[in-house]
């Protein structure tokens, strides 16, 4: 077992928390404190000086780090100065909204993409593979703030079907995952139609062919398969993109997750939170990479012996 | 001829129908597909309200439905510290309750949890009956020793805004007497009075904290949750004194983007939206199931004058520019034609208001004389400066400001701080930054002459010369002669011009046609506790 392979990449993922730990709150401390927010700029000095304090906005910033990164050791993120809950509770409160948002928006893309390859691929070069490669490519184009709204306008507003906003019920998550899922569309349906296209192109596909299976059985039981095992890598990775970046979508549909958090902290000046926010999306990440490292580590066996 | 049964088109029916594999499969498909999506339309949830129509007309016997209003994110539920005016909205006047509260959309006031009120001739004796039989929500007794309590905890904490003078005391001689004396003359108290919410004094021996976390009040509201990013939840109080409340439940469903607060509310999914942007109202005012009230709001869009050095400390460089400004353009190109044109640093409505003997029209030509009057070089060089946190419609105003400066030989350069920067430059004495003036709101709470206790123009704008007209308004009680001088300090301000006013700003609320009893007040706190659902 190549156990230096192993302790490096933990090495590597702490070096990348403390980064993201000490640049987070550089960051979001230099931009103002939450009086600028409560007092405005015609607050006198003396009064905003006092509610610098009150709040724990006083001490220098040096001084302020090495105390919550104190604390960040013992488990303790900080308060939200607004509710005065602890800003990790909140975060941990809304974070399996977004996992349930960005799983169900993936395995929708998913879906569609791996749906939309093989039939690509099984009528490739026809009028209606052509077709769809350009609708995919329109689609492509879609900012998704724009198919979010479009959706609502549709749905909700129109046809009413639909609710605009909130977590309420389960078809709360419909429009929100749609949204989600539509602009990851065409990026998966490239990488697996292009996959597909090679898998299918080997020498055992065409002795499959001659066996006299159909094209079918050819595509979906064995050339599917072949393609599962890297696109399961990818799809991991983009799991800790799609959980930073469904900051849009949370806060047009109002989606009770960590983006939508975010943003209103963020306005807020509520820093503990958006500290807290970064690093938890840093902890996924790092996460996340560690796994697809193992992975490799698991299945790959040079690495495995360390040659 | 092979037969239709041979043909495999099946028997026929009672329906006087054949049945054929086609058909069975067609309808069965068809029959399949709404059972399946039946429960999935079923679990839709459209929120907002189901409600009864009750008759309409007359509130409800028993609290009913769900009124949910669209909302930002509360500042703070602490009602000592909301400045950005959403906590205050939304815990303000539904958990809580003043002694005093504003009457109708005026600026008078009437009592809520006073019984009376009184004020010694020099206005530094205070003096309020508290009403018996109240208990908060968790059944503390309300009696004066709360109300004591409570006035402390908001002296005691740093809120923005200095309601109460320094130095004031509360004394509470017996359960039902609150006085509040100052060495200082409080002619506006009863006015600040109506921003000071009672708090339970069992929640504020738990310290800020527990205020922060669990709102406990008097109100026809009582606090269940809040959950950030998702919603603040009110349930009725049941024990309420009345009038109301008349919903069950008032939700807080909080929606930062307002394009998705207009499409909530488009789809039914919400009640009522506060605080409309005139463009997003603009196409409810002919849709048959929304009302849309407007009302001026107690804000002022000013250009206030923070350097006492350069050009801009020549009054006639200030005048210039105030007749330079097209108001009714901008309110067009800027404000979507809603709201007034602003002649006075009050807006109409606040106590005190008067239109000022000196005047400001869009003259050019006009300016362009005061300018040539001043012997400055021109074009002469100004700056204002904004804070992005204020909104793009400050940047756009700042653009229009410039345009117009332009056309009279003034070169108003637009420049960007943030809030903090800009604070700093304001109190600065020495700093070395170029500008010279920044646009804002003044928002005023108490529905009266505040800037008078906060010397917000002699501390922002170095503007002393009203310290005299200022200290004889805060020792003159609220009557005729009060009134004649604050008509001398909002002319004082008019001729020097410290501020220059823009705009009066409307406050637009959208609701459906199925809330009943909304009143829309002038101010900053929003009551529920009489709406119903119709």
């Amino acid at each position: 077992m190549n156990y230096r392979y192993v302790t490096g990449r933990l090495g590597q993922g702490l070096v990348v928390l403390f980064g993201a730990v000490t640049i987070s709150f550089v960051l979001t401390n230099v931009i103002g404190s939450p009086a600028d927010v409560i007092g405005g700029a015609f607050m006198p000095p003396d009064q905003r000086q006092a509610l610098n304090a009150r709040l724990g906005y006083d001490d220098p910033l040096f001084s302020r780090f090495v105390h919550y990164f104190a604390g960040i050791v013992h488990g303790d993120f900080g308060i939200s100065y607004r509710t005065n809950d602890s800003a990790i509770a909140q975060v941990m409160t809304a974070l399996p909204n977004t996992l349930v948002l960005v799983v169900s928006s993936l395995l929708i893309a998913l879906a569609l993409a791996v749906g939309l390859a093989v039939f690509s691929v099984r009528h490739r070069e026809s009028r209606r593979d052509r077709m769809l490669r350009r609708t995919i490519g329109v689609l492509q184009g879609m900012p998704e703030f724009w198919l979010s709204l479009m959706l609502i306008l549709v749905f909700s507003v129109q046809l009413r079907v639909l609710p605009s906003y909130g977590f309420y019920s389960p078809s709360s998550l419909i429009l929100p995952a749609v949204a989600l899922a539509l602009p990851m569309i065409p990026t998966l349906f490239r990488l697996f139609r292009g996959q597909l296209l090679d898998v299918m192109g080997r020498d055992f596909v065409e002795a499959m062919r001659a066996r006299g299976l159909s094209e079918r059985v050819v595509v979906y039981q064995h050339g599917l398969r072949n393609i599962l095992g890297p696109a399961a890598t990818l799809v991991a990775l983009q799991l800790g993109n799609l959980i930073a970046g469904a900051l849009i979508t949370e806060v047009i549909f109002s989606w009770p997750g960590i983006g939508n958090l975010a943003f209103s902290a963020v306005q807020a000046r509520d820093f503990a939170v958006v500290q807290a926010i970064i690093i938890v999306i840093a902890v996924f990440y790092v996460l996340l990479n560690l796994a697809a490292d193992l992975v490799v580590l698991v299945s790959d066996p040079r690495v495995r012996r360390g040659s | 001829m092979r037969s239709k049964k041979q043909r495999g088109g099946g028997e026929s029916t009672p329906l006087g129908r054949d049945l054929s594999r086609r058909s069975v499969l067609v309808w069965g498909a068809a029959g399949a597909g709404v059972a399946v999506s039946a429960p999935f339309l079923a679990a839709c949830s459209l929120g907002g309200n189901a409600g009864v129509d009750t008759g309409a007309s007359r509130p409800p016997a028993r609290p009913t439905g769900v009124l949910t209003v669209a909302s930002q994110e509360p500042d703070t539920l602490d009602p000592t510290l909301s400045a950005a005016g959403v906590g205050l909205m939304v815990v303000g006047y539904n958990v809580y309750e003043a002694l005093l509260r504003f009457q109708g959309q005026t600026s008078d006031v009437e009592p809520v949890l006073a019984e009376s009120f009184e004020s010694s001739p020099d206005s530094r004796e205070w003096t309020f009956r508290i009403k018996t039989g109240i208990a908060f929500h968790d059944d503390t007794p309300l009696d004066a020793a709360a109300v004591k309590a409570s006035y402390e905890y908001y002296r005691s904490q740093a809120g923005p805004y200095k309601l109460l003078p320094a130095g004031t005391k509360f004394d509470a001689p017996d359960p039902q007497t609150f006085k509040i004396t100052s060495d200082t003359p409080m002619p506006d108290l009863a006015r600040s009075a109506t921003l000071i919410s009672i708090i339970s004094p069992k929640l504020l021996a738990g310290g800020a904290q527990a205020v922060k976390r669990q709102p406990t009040g008097t109100g026809p509201f009582k606090f269940v949750s809040y959950t950030a990013a998702e919603k603040v939840v009110l349930q009725a109080n049941e024990k309420y004194r009345g009038p109301g409340p008349y919903v069950q439940q008032l939700v807080f469903a909080i929606i930062p983007d307002p394009s998705a607060q207009v499409a909530a509310l488009r789809a039914g999914n919400i009640d009522l939206i506060h605080k409309m942007a005139p463009t997003d109202a603009a196409p409810f005012r002919s849709l048959q199931d929304f009302s849309v009230a407007e009302n001026p709001a107690w804000t002022t869009t000013n250009v206030v004058f923070f350097r006492s050095s350069g050009p801009s400390s020549d009054v006639r460089i200030r005048q210039a520019f105030a007749h330079a400004i097209d108001k009714d353009a901008i309110i067009k190109s800027v404000y979507s034609s809603t709201g007034k044109p602003s002649d006075s640093f009050l807006p109409p409505g606040v106590y005190g208001y008067a239109s000022p003997s000196q005047r400001y029209p869009y003259d050019t030509t006009r300016a362009k004389a005061l300018i040539i009057e001043t012997g400055l070089p021109t074009p002469v060089d100004l700056e204002i400066v904004w804070a992005p946190q204020l909104g793009s419609k400050v940047d756009r105003l700042s653009q229009a400001l410039s345009a117009m400066a332009k056309e009279v030989g003034i070169n108003l350069k637009v420049t960007q701080e943030s809030i903090s920067q800009i604070s700093k430059e304001i109190f600065d004495p020495n700093s070395k930054k170029t500008y010279q003036c920044a646009p804002g709101d003044s928002t005023w709470l108490t529905g009266g002459p505040f800037f008078i206790t906060t010397k917000y123009l002699q501390n922002v704008a170095g503007f002393t010369a009203i310290d005299g007209v200022c200290n004889q308004i805060l020792l003159t009680p609220d009557g005729p002669d009060r009134l004649k001088l604050l008509q001398q300090a909002q002319d004082l301000i008019s001729t020097q011009l410290p501020v220059v006013s823009v705009y009066t700003p409307p406050v637009i609320s959208t609701y459906k046609r199925s809330v009943r009893n909304f009143v829309l007040p002038p101010g900053l706190a929003q009551r529920y506790g009489e709406v119903y659902l119709a």
